[in-house]
């Protein structure tokens, strides 16, 4: 297509830009999530700072990441139960 | 061939994610309060107790929130805000 006096610009399809979309709010997610789990980690796991982290201490910060997956499981699972529940 | 906007496939498509994203704020959020009412150090699994708590917690704020936008809207009604 050509426009007098114009350049041609080309439009992503519709399909890259679904696909960017959903990249972007993937990234987002992840971002969110790593913020939470690293707030929530530190302050369950690292009670007395001292001047090195602890086997027991990065045990602990391992262990929370998956407890923290759980919960937004349990959570979730419970949040269907309670909006279905809702009519 | 003009530029009409978004087809209605876009449209459909941004609204199923607008959904989605609404769905994992608030989980996100609801989890975020759970795990500070519910959750002390971290073990090797999620205790009995602990998945309960959070369980009842997710219940629990639905009603909470039912109840408050009740009330709410009973105030607005009134006048009284």
């Amino acid at each position: 297509m050509d426009f007098a006096g114009g350049q041609s610009v080309q439009m992503p399809s519709e399909s890259d830009m679904m696909h960017q979309v959903k990249a972007e709010l993937a990234t987002a997610y992840a971002q969110e999530f790593y913020n939470t789990v690293r707030d929530k980690c530190f302050k369950a796991c690292v009670t007395s700072p001292s001047s090195s982290l602890s086997s027991s201490e990065r045990t602990c910060l391992e262990r929370c990441v998956d407890r923290y997956v759980e919960a937004t499981q349990v959570v979730s699972q419970s949040a269907i139960k309670a909006l279905q529940g809702h009519s | 061939m003009s530029n009409q906007g978004v087809s209605p496939q876009m449209m459909s498509f941004l609204e199923q994610e607008k959904k989605k994203a609404a769905v994992n704020e608030i989980i996100g959020q609801l989890t975020n309060i759970c795990w500070d009412k519910c959750m002390s150090t971290p073990g090797r699994k999620l205790s009995w107790g602990e998945e309960q708590c959070l369980s009842n917690c997710a219940q629990r704020f639905f009603e909470s929130s039912q109840i408050l936008l009740q009330k709410i809207g009973q105030k607005s009604g009134s006048g009284g805000m």
